[in-house]
């Protein structure tokens, strides 16, 4: 037992180092990991808010870290600062998520932090964005930053996550304006559009058929991309007349 | 009391574990799957380091879609270079010509050269144009940099979020060039309304804000007018490449046709056909000789009708017909074609034809020893499928007569790959067929004599044949009995001979490819 406990005790210490060596204070880490423990749904209301302000504020700070690349984050080779510091960024808005994400008290702020971090241009950080909108109402100004960040995504496995979530919209107010997105989606950076065109049937309805028809005539006519939306397309009109 | 300590003190461990691991877990090391590491030198083509290429794909594929774009290290130095050189400007040109048409249709002319410059520039600086190379031991060899992390001439990254290593992408010189060029092109993009650009036809800046994103991540764009950053020499090495085109010290012939068929490759990763023919079209179809249409149908004349499968993939099956005798495809225009009454058979029909031996969509295999499975069928390492396996079939892909090498697509533990199966000498010793009265775990297509229900909400039609003259509609939740199943076209769509109200036709089941679609037809009960 009392080897049990000098072992967790060093188990500890390592944490605190760990967090030491990403930017934070060792004895401000003990007390966000007595926080956590505590658990956010816990805390009186006062301490609640001025937890989420914290969090939101060292998002923020990792944020301007990722644009203007003066941080203390790794400079090992050209891209190992811009790794580190989406990973320390992706794992904060995770974190974020994870302590606060079923918390009214938080939902603005979640949204927030999702709307900038969705159209921030790494895999890891889109990813931790969208999985905040999936539990959050859908809403014109996250539709409209999805469409941003997609924009310039060149990630198979974001746009496969962003298409479930841009799914959302279908029969909605906002319909057209997702249609907008995942048709431009279609066009996009290869190995992405690839992705989109293996899930795009749920896209495909009576009014948007003929867009979509017209989009596949104007791709190159051997590419993947060509071939799999002509097969959702044929589906498609399969599915609506009894096969 | 200290019962009380240790338990919160437990408690505590384990939420400071679990705050740690996730970002441990996302780390990979240095030189990861790096083996018989070798050096080089810092010159086109042999720019160190470099590691075995088979820890990413199979060297057999490798030499088959890109044997003239290996280095050589035990050839000549000079000629080699030379050769090599030639033959991947050849690569590079058509790569990014085909890439940024793909984006836009409508691009101008200088755009799309100076796009082909900055692609050109970046090859240098990110490798000085090195992917594959042939040591002095006879290995095949990819390139490694940012200390393993960067894989092959783009320098693809082992770190990002998208695994294209465990893909192949990285390995395959094609794809590592596409993947490569999404990022550089959004960059691309994004260049003209930065301020150290500032419009879309300043192309000195725009070459060089895309490769300083490119090189050093999205947000370091305007990097290369900061003397001071860290990577300063980096873009000042770059601006030097972009104002001299060393390169072109050893290409002798920009305009030399690719040996490589890089159209074919980017949409389709492998198992394309080479690139035949001169800049002049053929007047006539010949026999023996294999043509390529321009939407990727392959055909062959035989007699006076030209005969064609639908997918370059499936161009080993047209020897059923007629041998041909060379794997070099021409391209012919659909005019041409038009005048040998073409007909375009279905590849399930065909291949079957040619080769007996291949195990239909929908079979359930029987894994006769451990086999890899792959993300393609030559390319990256997902998982090892256990000898003693039964998983369903869910494509089928055929290659290299006459030993029809055959590769079955399968569903694995979540993961979807392609295994090897053999010849069709020594498929037996490889996989099987199971039995009809084996015990499978959920498939998508259901067995001869399964019971079936239909789950079409408006019903599905049954038809004389499939996809063939309309009988009568069966309504939701009828169960049906499953006599036969037949698997027809490029997306292996599912067709169940049923018997109904009397007579017996045929119901459509959905597809197989790119996606599953069957679940929403029919559920196997």
């Amino acid at each position: 037992m009392r080897a049990f406990f000098v072992a967790g005790l060093l188990l500890i210490a390592g944490v605190i180092l760990v967090f030491s060596s990403n930017g934070n204070a060792p004895l401000e880490v003990a007390a966000r990991l007595a926080a956590v423990a505590r658990t956010p749904a816990s805390l009186p209301p006062e301490e609640k808010n001025s937890e989420i302000s914290k969090v939101v504020s060292e998002v923020n700070q990792i944020e301007s870290c990722y644009q203007t690349g003066t941080c203390s984050y790794p400079q090992t080779d050209p891209k190992s600062y811009h790794f580190a510091v989406s990973h320390a960024l992706a794992n904060k808005i995770a974190l974020f998520s994870k302590q606060f994400g079923q918390d009214p008290a938080a939902q603005n702020e979640l949204r927030q932090v999702a709307r900038k971090a969705v159209k921030i241009d790494d895999g890891f950080v889109q990813s931790a964005a969208l999985s905040i909108f999936k539990d959050l109402p859908i809403d014109q100004e996250n539709l409209q930053a999805i469409g941003e960040g997609m924009q310039t995504n060149s990630d198979p496995l974001v746009a496969e996550q962003a298409l479930g979530e841009l799914q959302r919209y279908m029969g909605t107010p906002q319909e057209a304006k997702m249609q907008e997105i995942v048709q431009g989606m279609v066009s996009g950076a290869h190995f992405a559009s690839q992705k989109v065109g293996e899930n795009i049937l749920s896209f495909i309805n009576d009014q948007n058929f003929p867009s979509y028809k017209q989009l596949q005539q104007q791709l190159p006519a051997q590419s993947r991309i060509a071939r799999d939306l002509a097969t959702a397309l044929k589906e498609y009109r399969r599915q609506r007349s009894g096969g | 009391m200290s019962k009380i300590i240790y338990s919160i003190f437990i408690f505590v461990l384990i939420q400071a574990t679990a705050l740690v691991l996730p970002s441990a877990n996302a780390q990979i090391s240095d030189y990861y799957m790096c083996n018989s590491r070798e050096s080089g030198e810092w010159n086109f083509g042999r720019v160190p380091m470099v590691c075995d290429a088979n820890s990413w794909g199979r060297d057999q594929d490798l030499v088959q879609n890109f044997d003239p774009v290996i280095f050589d290290d035990v050839a000549n130095r000079t000629s080699e270079r030379s050769r090599y050189m030639n033959e991947l400007n050849a690569v590079i040109r058509d790569a990014a010509i085909y890439y940024i048409k793909k984006r836009n249709p409508n691009v101008g002319t200088d755009e799309l050269n100076n796009w082909v410059l900055a692609v050109m520039v970046t090859a240098t600086a990110e490798t000085y144009w090195s992917h594959y190379r042939q040591t002095s031991d006879r290995r095949y060899k990819l390139m490694r940099g940012d200390f393993g992390h960067g894989h092959g001439m783009m320098q693809v990254d082992d770190r990002s979020h998208f695994p294209a290593i465990q893909q192949g992408i990285g390995w395959n010189l094609i794809s590592n060039m596409t993947y490569g060029m999404d990022i550089l092109y959004t960059a691309w993009l994004r260049a003209p309304s930065q301020s150290c650009v500032g419009s879309a036809t300043n192309w000195t800046a725009r070459i060089r804000s895309s490769w300083a994103a490119y090189n050093g991540g999205p947000a370091r764009i305007c990097r290369w007018t900061n003397p001071n950053d860290a990577w300063a020499r980096n873009d000042q090495n770059f601006y030097d490449q972009l104002q001299n085109k060393r390169w072109l010290n050893y290409v002798a012939n920009p305009q030399m046709k690719s040996s490589v068929n890089v159209a074919c490759l980017i949409e389709n990763r492998e198992n394309c056909s080479s690139v035949g023919g001169g800049e002049v079209p053929p007047p006539s179809m010949q026999t023996k000789t294999l043509y390529r249409t321009v939407d990727g149908k392959m055909c062959i004349l035989v007699g006076s009708q030209a005969q064609c499968v639908r997918e370059e993939r499936d161009r080993v099956c047209l020897n059923t017909l007629e041998k041909y005798s060379s794997d070099t495809a021409e391209n012919i225009s659909d005019s041409l074609l038009a005048k040998y009454n073409p007909v375009v058979y279905d590849r399930h029909e065909l291949c079957s034809k040619y080769d007996p031996s291949i195990l239909k969509v929908g079979t359930i295999l029987d894994f006769v020893i451990s086999i890899n499975l792959r993300a393609t069928p030559g390319g990256g390492l997902l998982t090892t499928v256990a000898q003693g396996s039964k998983l369903e079939a869910l494509d089928f892909e055929l290659r290299n007569a006459p030993a029809n090498d055959r590769y079955y697509k399968v569903r694995y533990n979540n993961q979807v790959g392609y295994v090897y199966a053999g010849t069709s000498a020594n498929y037996a010793t490889w996989i099987v067929g199971a039995s009809l009265t084996s015990e499978v775990p959920s498939s998508s297509v259901a067995r001869m004599g399964a019971p079936i229900q239909v789950m079409a909400s408006s019903g599905i039609f049954m038809r004389a044949t499939p996809g063939g003259a309309l009988i009568e509609a069966i309504p939701y939740g009828y169960r049906l009995q499953v006599l036969e199943v037949v698997v027809r076209g490029t997306n292996n769509e599912i067709f169940y001979k049923v018997a109904y109200n009397g007579r017996v036709g045929y119901i459509y089941s959905g597809v197989l490819l790119p996606k599953e679609t069957v679940k929403a037809w029919t559920k196997a009960l």
